[in-house]
């Protein structure tokens, strides 16, 4: 075997065997590129341009009358495409009861609007959803999910190396595409999507795996400190932890103090502030600087005096290898890309997570192909081509359903986070059975025509019911909501186009070399020999 | 100038496309003399060069050389899909 061989068969295995799970982090690591937006979007109530000063006044007033007396406050504040500010406080912990107790979602929480006055938010994950199934995966730990996705993306930076070695064509036949000729279109697809954005590829796969090294290399944490809360408390500082002191002292102007911060990071912008024991002479106040400032993926932190708001310490410097693994987070995160940068993100993202889709559907194509009768291909190829069905055209549907259930769960339903999520996985599920129940080619037309009917649906429902419409937004010159509603509109024609472009093929009955009996088209869609 | 570096991305890339003779012979026709490869080569550095700078001067050192190679993926795929369906590749 030439080392070219090797390297296909590690290719084809390194990405067939992950090849699903690879998809699925992809395409929800595409749509967490606009994970603000998505999030808007699920809770329209909160606006949009957010008067700074005046929500931070409206949030210290609101704090001081519901949270007095608290053992801290927090204040996150929404970047240039978020909306909503969220308040959230502990509750002095009482005599017995352990600190770490983990808060229930939706207690002593609050979120305000773009003007500051409070607003009921139906509970939903929004675009973090989609975030955090990009690394945590669903319904199973994080700690296992995050070991998974780690395997896999090691199993991509396989793929991708092996692959530039095994297609030595693909810098020779550059700009090529060969569409309609076989299996070539399939391995032209996959090349060209590979190829274009091979710097992309490489750096989003090891980037990834830079994002939870510490997880999965743990050696170099364990050999300089006592224990991963020690490692973490240098990593990240928190305020200088001061006992309450019993002296009631009301809290520093917290938009001079925001103010303050952003002059000492030099135009820099708050993103977070924490303020424990507020209302005391003791309390502190550590204003974090907005991710999406800089390259480099750190907080940033500033320290305050509660009472006074002199200034106490911060921004730290960091070591040259904490900022080398935070350029890395940040590259792999786009939290700093401007809107430009983001759609190259988003295109780029998207070439991969076509390029894997295509090289999944590839491997049975070039399989069939191999056959004497392809119409009699053996169980392992054809369970893979009909879960493909449910895999790669499925999940973009499910995402959609998410979407809509968000729409439709009744707002004041419990755990209406979850039943949002629910829906979305029992419509993949729903979209496997199909692909499985039906022969491939009716299966991808029957998926593919359903997410084209929920993606106009949603964008006509939007228009109808709610008043964040293509045509409301566009009058009200929201461009955000605006490119959601036209994106659903742009999803449907793509997934009608793809139902069509599938139901129209026709196989070619063309002979692989060496083959000499003729071909005809069956009514699956598959070539097999005449009788 | 972000579409200043866009531009100057492709046209380094439609240089460096142009050495092979395969596009060469679709774009200038088969009968043209075969331009030097050298001169295509330079051509191809100086305008990707350009690009770099471009992008640096638009997005800042750091992002602008990261988000240079987006344009460039750009670029490419703009050039590709241009060869594809202008030559009737998709047809045939």
């Amino acid at each position: 075997m030439t080392l070219r061989q090797t390297q296909a068969v590690l290719h084809t295995w390194s990405g067939l065997l992950v090849g699903w799970a690879l998809y699925t982090i992809f395409l929800a690591g595409t749509v967490s590129f606009w994970r603000d937006e998505i999030s808007r979007w699920t809770r329209p109530m909160l606006g949009h341009q957010t008067d700074r000063a005046l929500v931070l006044d409206r949030a210290q007033t609101f704090l001081d009358t519901n949270a007095r007396g608290a053992k801290s406050w927090t204040i996150e504040l929404p970047g240039d495409r978020g909306a909503g500010t969220l308040l959230t406080w502990q509750p002095q912990s009482k005599a017995g009861e352990k600190q770490a107790r983990r808060r229930r979602r939706g207690d002593h929480e609050q979120w305000l609007d773009e003007r500051g006055r409070p607003v009921i938010v139906p509970e939903t994950r929004g675009g973090d959803f989609f975030y955090r199934l990009h690394f945590d995966l669903h319904y199973i730990p994080v700690l296992w999910g995050r070991w998974f996705v780690g395997f896999c993306a090691m199993m991509m930076l396989v793929a991708i190396v092996s692959g530039v070695i095994t297609h030595k064509k693909i810098f020779k036949d550059f700009f090529t595409f060969r569409p309609g000729t076989r299996q070539r279109n399939w391995l032209d697809g996959h090349n060209a999507t590979a190829v274009l954005a091979l710097p992309f590829h490489l750096m989003i796969t090891y980037t990834g795996l830079i994002t939870l090294m510490t997880l999965y290399m743990p050696w170099g944490v364990a050999a300089n400190y006592p224990s991963r809360e020690a490692f973490y408390k240098d990593l990240l500082p928190s305020p200088q932890v001061v006992g309450r002191l019993e002296k009631p002292a009301p809290l520093a102007n917290l938009d001079r103090v925001v103010a303050e911060a952003e002059r000492r990071w030099n135009r820099g912008h708050a993103g977070i502030i924490r303020i424990t024991e507020p209302g005391d002479t003791a309390a502190r106040i550590q204003v974090l600087r907005r991710l999406s400032d800089r390259i480099v993926d750190g907080g940033q932190a500033i320290g305050f005096d509660g009472a006074t708001g002199a200034w106490l310490k911060g921004p730290e410097p960091q070591s040259g290898g904490a900022v080398t693994r935070d350029v890395m987070i940040g590259l792999h995160a786009g939290r700093f890309a401007p809107m430009t940068m983001r759609w190259l993100y988003f295109l780029c993202s998207l070439a991969g997570t076509v390029m894997v889709a295509t090289g999944l559907v590839l491997w049975g194509v070039k399989r069939r192909e191999k056959l004497a009768n392809p119409a009699q291909a053996h169980i392992g190829i054809r369970l893979i081509e009909r879960f493909n069905v449910g895999f790669i055209a499925g999940l973009p549907v499910a995402m959609i359903g998410f979407l809509w259930a968000n729409r439709l769960i009744d707002s004041a339903a419990k755990g209406r986070a979850d039943l949002e999520i629910l829906a979305m996985f029992l419509l993949w599920a729903f979209c496997i059975l199909v692909g499985l129940g039906r022969p491939p080619r009716q299966g991808w037309i029957t998926v593919f025509a359903l997410g084209s009917l929920l993606a106009a649906g949603l964008a006509l429902f939007d228009q109808i019911a709610t008043p964040t419409g293509l045509v409301s937004s566009l009058m009200q010159r929201d461009i955000a909501m605006a490119g959601m509603e036209a994106g659903f509109i742009v999803v449907a024609l793509v997934f009608a186009l793809l139902a069509r472009k599938v139901a129209r093929h026709t196989p070619s009955t063309r002979l692989p070399r060496g083959r000499h009996t003729r071909m005809q088209v069956s009514k699956a869609g598959i070539a097999v020999p005449v009788e | 100038m972000i579409l200043l570096a866009f531009i100057l991305g492709a046209a380094g890339l439609a240089c460096l496309g142009l050495i092979n003779p395969k596009h060469h012979d679709w774009a200038l026709g088969p009968h043209v003399q075969t331009l030097d490869r050298k001169l295509l080569r330079g051509g191809a550095c100086s305008a990707l060069a350009a690009s770099l700078a471009a992008s640096m001067l638009g997005w800042g050192a750091a992002q602008g050389s990261a988000g240079w190679f987006g344009l460039l993926t750009l670029a490419a795929a703009m050039l590709l899909i241009l060869r594809t369906y202008l030559s009737g590749q998709a047809r045939r």
